[in-house]
């Protein structure tokens, strides 16, 4: 129980906390895209290098399961500038949202 | 299970624990399954680039939250505190149909503000954000 949620992280991330967000439960039908403090990309667990590549990355999850949604699990202490390249290489490869990961803000208090 | 070499006489009096066991390694692996599995997510529509060349109702001004590296918020140009974010978006949002808010945030600011940020005008009654990407 306390080492499932490590090991299914994968990525360590601090996720931005907020007190707003809706609840869902893992389907399985997300493509998670996670965003590096030092700016590093995974897709699905990968690690993807440059721009094009997140893409082209991003294109191909999209081509090979196109009934997911892209889910972005950026860390609190990236810069916007990071996400934003990510949530725009989303939109390009043809998904009409994203979907933004956070923590409960009740839930971890620092 | 051991066998009982049946030695002693009358019934057998230690209570049997290894149902319990049984229930109680279920559950457990019930909740491994569960938990990292709930994930929390914020929805945020990213706007795709306009390529029609219909204008724009000029009746409908979107509302725009602008966030700079130098951390200075502001609604449609016009400076306000983190604090009043949520009462100033929910005023403007009250004469709207569709409840929309647009984020511009520079590149130089942390994401952890961004999505603060966005957290607040949820709060405060947008249903869909949109972020602003650059040509």
């Amino acid at each position: 129980m306390v080492v499932t949620p490590i090991i299914a992280g994968g990525i360590p991330l601090e996720l931005p906390r907020t007190l707003n967000h809706d609840r869902k439960p893992d389907d399985g039908k997300d493509i998670i895209i996670s965003v590096t403090r030092d700016k590093r990309v995974f897709i699905a667990g990968k690690p993807v290098n440059g721009s094009k590549e997140i893409v082209s990355s991003i294109e191909q999850e999209r081509r090979q399961h196109p009934e997911k949604t892209a889910f972005i699990k950026g860390d609190a202490r990236a810069s916007y500038a990071a996400v934003r390249e990510v949530m725009e290489a989303v939109s390009r490869a043809g998904f009409p949202d994203v979907m933004l990961g956070t923590d409960d803000a009740k839930e971890k208090t620092q | 299970m051991a066998m009982d070499v049946a030695s002693g006489k009358g019934a057998k009096s230690d209570i049997n624990v290894t149902p319990l066991i049984d229930v109680v390694l279920v559950l457990l692996i019930i909740f491994m399954v569960l938990v990292p599995s709930m994930l929390k997510e914020l929805t945020a529509n990213v706007p795709k680039k306009d390529d029609s060349n219909t204008p724009p109702d000029p009746t409908a001004v979107p509302i725009v939250v602008e966030y700079s590296a130098q951390g200075e918020l502001s609604v449609n140009s016009e400076s306000v505190a983190p604090e009043g974010l949520a009462s100033k978006i929910s005023e403007r949002l009250k004469f709207k149909s569709q409840k929309v808010v647009f984020f511009k945030i520079e590149d130089e600011a942390p994401y952890g503000e961004a999505v603060r940020f966005m957290d607040i005008v949820r709060g405060a009654g947008a249903t869909t954000l949109g972020i602003v990407t650059k040509d």
